[in-house]
């Protein structure tokens, strides 16, 4: 007897890509970044992403038990919605408080739209808020490498302008080695623009990402800065806008499908950016300006529909 | 100058396995079975009767109606049965069943060596006579695209010598191999149309076709041959009139209406065949690749023998084997039996390994828009899918479901694995019963 011929529809081969290699792409791009938060918040850092790593995986997991849905062990997305949460937020947050932001992110931010793939908005960004609206002292506790807490940048400008921020380092060129290396406040993974450029490399040379949404959305907080006076090569580098834009606003799940779609996504994302630092009572708002705009990826998908071939469309 | 089309996927070619392997001439079988649907189009009757003899070339079925060509026995013996079998093409279909007498006796042939001197309708009528359909997948009958309208005026006649998908090499052979037999069709089809210009696009990959063909042919001025990036579906005929000439084929329309016509380069060799030589198209260049094969190599096989009779030579390995397709791997058709008859549009016999499927798990789709960045067609696969399932049948067609062309490349790249094109096959085929109502 012969063995069975399996018979389906074309096409009959596949890719090597799966999400589970897109994930592990993710994760390989975050390891600078911890690796960075590493060397300057030492202990605390590891012990916050081991935390919060290993939350991210029993929530997921638990729920999957209680609603009685098969655990799907090859999907590492819950480790990197905690890595990411933990990478936004002060290294030295009470780790319980970690925990339930990880607990937010992965059962409201994903498991009760359906999971991977059905939730609307960036889960992580989902936990930072909630922590940063239930515990808003905790959340800007800033502890620097040293141990000694302070104001970030950010804040500085905010109070003080541009002068003031610069006065933190002693000078300019200064600054803007300190700002990207990522020895200054911040939370544990936004600090070090090196490290997180390195990742956002890998990513490019992986396709796993397109320039589409990290250029049109640090090029417009680029402009807008530099529009509104302050100083635009600080204004991008600080706050969690390089972590955002390369590692946030480039989640699949949440964003838009197009090329033309991710522009639009990452210029709003960008203007909502120096509105909420400049007009808003945070001096930071990548989070909620990515979260925003997440609320009308819907939308932009709806307008940046695709023409087909032989319509006259460009042919992006 | 090449225009770059949008989308596509770059599978691995997998032609190494059979890109040097010259063409071997199979040993006709002693059973052969002709299924009277061979092309696009309408049906065939059966000329002949049970227990009648019919030697080589001899018409066995034909069609005086609609969008037909016929049939022609490839081997000489007695009818022994006319009926309804399972074919390749998915389907029940009457079948003629011919024992071989193995005396090779050949019907007298109408040869035309100074086709130049015939008409241009005359010219297609051969065509026709001689059974002759396109070797490029869809088997559409090759007099039918010649039959332009006589307010047409065509201005380029385009070879698509692409062979995009990936393992078959039988275009190359044949290009390779019967290199002047190529030219001399394309010749022949370049008078029928009158033409200006003809332009020969073929796949990078295939650099020593691009190079013999250039040295036999660098002394026309009006013809050219285009070397082609290696890029899914480069062979597709609107993309590949998009890479050649920069048109853009607007949906529901032809391309004679751009001023062109798109011909395979296997065809080609048919029509020399047909017109200078009288042969009907009998036989067909077959590659057999895959790893379920011990020896993969190119075939030269008589229609009608079945898939056993030719996969026998390069020794199947049947454990290894998990899907046996004809066609490609992108586009071709998934076979149950090695029963199964070659028809005219066998250009490839694969045996797949489970290695070579790469078969992924489903999981939920991520929105991650890589089919639509793959679709050649600039649609929108995952939303088809979504409306599909909740059979949103009027949205689909406001999405363009119909201009769907079934490539592949989306399903291929998706990584969670959804069954993109299978889910908009049956959307297309809903909507088409709902237009019938």
């Amino acid at each position: 007897m012969l063995k069975k011929l399996r018979v389906s529809s074309s096409p009959h081969i596949r890719s090597n890509e799966t999400v589970t290699t897109i994930m592990r792409d993710v994760l390989i791009a975050l390891v600078p970044s911890m690796v960075m938060a590493i060397v300057f918040f030492r202990v605390q850092a590891v012990i916050l992403l081991l935390t919060c790593m290993a939350a991210s995986l029993i929530i997921e997991w638990g729920v999957h038990i209680t609603f009685k849905r098969k655990i799907d062990f090859t999907d590492t997305s819950p480790l990197v919605t905690g890595i990411l949460l933990a990478l936004i937020v002060p290294s030295n947050l009470p780790l319980w408080m970690a925990i339930i932001g990880v607990f937010v992110a992965i059962f409201f931010g994903k498991m009760v739209f359906g999971g991977l793939g059905h939730n609307i908005f960036n889960p992580a960004l989902v936990g930072r808020c909630f922590l940063l609206a239930s515990w808003p002292v905790a959340m800007t506790n800033w502890a620097s490498f040293d141990g000694v807490s302070g104001a970030t940048v950010l804040n500085t400008i905010k109070m003080h302008g541009n002068s003031a921020a610069t006065a933190l380092f002693g000078t300019t060129s200064g600054e803007y080695l300190h700002m990207f290396l990522g020895s200054r406040l911040g939370s544990l993974g936004e600090t070090s623009t090196l490290a997180l450029l390195i990742g956002a490399l890998y990513l490019f040379l992986r396709r796993t990402i397109s320039w589409h949404t990290p250029a049109s959305m640090i090029g417009t907080v680029f402009l807008l800065s530099w529009c509104v006076g302050r100083d635009p090569i600080l204004s991008i580098m600080s706050g969690g806008l390089i972590l955002g834009a390369f590692f946030m606003a480039t989640d699949m799940v949440t964003t838009p499908k197009t090329g033309m779609g991710k522009i639009i996504f990452g210029v709003g994302a960008g203007a909502l950016v120096v509105w909420i630092r400049v007009k808003g009572g945070y001096p930071e708002g990548v989070a909620y300006a990515i979260l925003l705009m997440n609320a009308v990826t819907p939308l932009i998908d709806k307008m940046t529909k695709p023409k087909p071939f032989g319509y006259g469309g460009k042919n992006a | 100058m090449v225009w770059k089309f949008k989308g596509g996927v770059h599978p691995a070619d997998k032609k190494e396995f059979t890109q040097d392997m010259e063409i071997e001439t199979q040993e006709p079988p002693t059973r052969l079975y002709f299924p009277l649907l061979q092309h696009i189009g309408s049906e065939l009757t059966p000329l002949v009767k049970i227990g009648a003899r019919v030697k080589i070339g001899q018409k066995l079925a034909e069609c005086e109606r609609g969008l037909a060509t016929p049939i022609h026995s490839s081997v000489s013996g007695y009818v022994r049965n006319i009926s309804r079998q399972v074919f390749p093409l998915n389907g029940v279909v009457e079948t003629i069943e011919i024992e071989n007498d193995f005396k090779e006796e050949w019907i007298e042939l109408e040869k035309f060596p100074h086709w130049y001197e015939i008409s241009r309708e005359k010219l297609i009528e051969i065509i026709r006579e001689k059974g002759i359909v396109g070797k490029g997948g869809a088997t559409f009958p090759t007099y039918a695209k010649l039959s332009v309208p006589s307010s047409a005026r065509i201005e380029t006649l385009i070879i698509n010598g692409a062979e995009c998908e990936p393992y078959l090499t039988s275009d190359y052979r044949v290009m390779m191999e019967y290199t002047q037999k190529v030219i001399g069709g394309v010749k022949i089809l370049g008078y029928i149309l009158g033409v200006k210009k003809i332009i020969f696009g073929i796949e990078k990959n295939k650099p020593h076709a691009i190079e013999l063909l250039r040295n036999e042919l660098h002394d026309y001025d009006d013809i050219e041959i285009i070397a082609l990036p290696t890029r899914y579906p480069q062979g597709g005929e609107k993309q590949l009139i998009k890479a050649l000439t920069g048109k853009e084929l607007s949906p529901g329309k032809l391309p004679y209406e751009l001023g062109i016509v798109v011909q395979n380069i296997t065809t080609a060799k048919y029509v020399f065949e047909g017109v200078v030589e009288g042969i009907p198209m009998i036989d067909t260049v077959i590659t057999l690749s895959g790893e379920g094969y011990n020896r993969p190599t190119n075939v030269l096989a008589r229609l009608g023998s079945r898939f056993k009779d030719v996969v026998k030579m390069v020794e199947i390995d049947h454990n290894r084997t998990e899907k046996l397709i004809m066609g490609g791997p992108m586009m071709g058709i998934a076979q149950y039996s090695v029963d199964l008859p070659i028809i005219k549009g066998t250009t490839g016999i694969l045996a797949l390994s489970k290695y070579e499927l790469n078969k992924k798990r489903t999981k939920s789709c991520i929105s991650c828009g890589r089919c639509i960045k793959a679709c050649p067609m600039n649609l929108h696969p995952l939303e088809f899918v979504k409306l599909v399932l909740n059979e949103e049948f009027e949205s689909l067609e406001n999405f363009h479901i119909m201009k769907c062309i079934d490539c592949g490349c989306c399903t291929y790249i998706c990584p969670s694995n959804r069954p993109l094109v299978e889910t908009i096959k049956l959307g297309k085929s809903k909507i088409r019963e709902l237009n019938r109502k």
